[in-house]
């Protein structure tokens, strides 16, 4: 095992104990006849370590708690706010939805009955067309005894 | 944190204020302070603190008791504070002084035990804020919290490698800072 491996393992695995015991094996042998890792092992143990063995835990303030709770409780008041608002909008939408659905609705009947009408009108025209075509078409006589006058006195007479 | 049970989270997350007050106890020192180490001081720790446990409200229902609830707590703070820390950051606040660290130095090699833990304590905050926030994050997990590696990468969402390496820059950079003017140590 190298020194600049061994250096690694002590800033690391080693000192977290997160090292394998044959790679801790492999590492003591080189720290026993290595002066160098030794002395770099011992500034770690005496120096760095110590430092967060010392390091103390510090409590929080009281007030802590009196800044969260209102923030939360205030929070709370929102999101109701939110819901009621979003389900007026809900509402509100459903409302416009079914106000835009029944203008549809009229628009739509409107535009079927116009045109039932003009297909009626349409008709209407295409019949009277084609009448006044025959009528053209024709001569006076066929036209005439084609013509249906609908008494027997107006048939005798014309 | 073990008198945290599944019945007080779910109550809290139903919005139950008494029940979401006993998670707040329970954790309240261990948020503030993984706060205190990452952000350098208690003004933002406070803050950050604070922010916490307001987005714990507000997530709770979110949890979904997959991961270990600490877990969960670790990594809403990690994050929290790695942002703030870098935001301070930013800014050019929080920054080690060497001077002052020297100065540091020699009221630990002079002073009595009481006041030498003090002063160790202050130059380990100081060293601590010399880092980047996310080597920060790590050395505190791992030496002040006591988190396996495996622990932090999944707090910090890393790989366990990316862990070792900002441990192992970090300490280097600690090392080499402590070693200058020290004399204290040197074999």
């Amino acid at each position: 095992m190298r020194c600049k491996r061994v250096k690694e393992l002590l800033l690391t695995d080693y000192i977290d104990d997160e090292v394998g015991i044959s790679l801790k094996e492999e590492f003591d042998k080189h720290i026993e006849y290595c002066p160098a890792c030794m002395a770099y092992k011992m500034n770690i143990d005496k120096g760095l370590s110590p430092l967060f063995e010392q390091a103390k835990a510090e409590s929080p303030q009281d007030e802590m708690w009196q800044n969260i709770r209102p923030r939360i409780i205030q929070g709370n008041q929102k999101s109701t706010s939110k819901i009621f608002a979003l389900s007026f909008f809900l509402r509100k939408g459903v409302f416009a939805f079914a106000t835009a659905a029944a203008l549809l609705f009229i628009i739509i009947s409107f535009h079927i009955a116009n045109n039932n009408q003009l297909a009626a009108t349409n008709k209407f025209l295409s019949e009277e067309g084609s009448f006044l075509h025959s009528l053209s078409s024709s001569n006076g006589q066929e036209s005439f005894n084609n013509a249906d006058f609908g008494t027997i006195i107006e048939e005798y007479i014309f | 944190m073990q008198g945290i049970s599944k019945d007080i989270i779910s109550k809290a997350a139903k919005g139950d204020i008494g029940a979401f007050e006993k998670i707040y106890l329970q954790m309240n020192s261990f948020v503030f302070n993984v706060a205190l180490r990452i952000a350098g001081n208690k003004e933002d720790a406070k803050e950050i603190a604070q922010d916490v446990f307001i987005k714990l409200y507000r997530k709770l229902s979110g949890f979904m008791f997959q991961s270990s609830f600490k877990t969960w707590v670790y990594r809403i703070t990690a994050n929290t504070a790695i942002n703030t820390a870098k935001k301070a950051q930013r800014q050019g606040k929080n920054m080690l002084s060497y001077d002052d660290d020297i100065q540091l130095k020699k009221q630990i090699y002079s002073a009595s035990s009481g006041a030498e833990e003090n002063a160790a304590s202050q130059l380990l905050g100081r060293l601590l804020n010399s880092l980047d926030p996310d080597q920060r994050a790590c050395v505190s997990l791992r030496s002040i919290e006591g988190l396996s590696y495996k622990q932090i990468s999944e707090v910090l969402n890393v790989n366990i490698n990316t862990v070792r390496t900002r441990l192992r820059r970090a300490r280097e950079f600690m090392m080499k800072h402590f070693d200058k003017g020290g004399k204290r140590y040197e074999v």
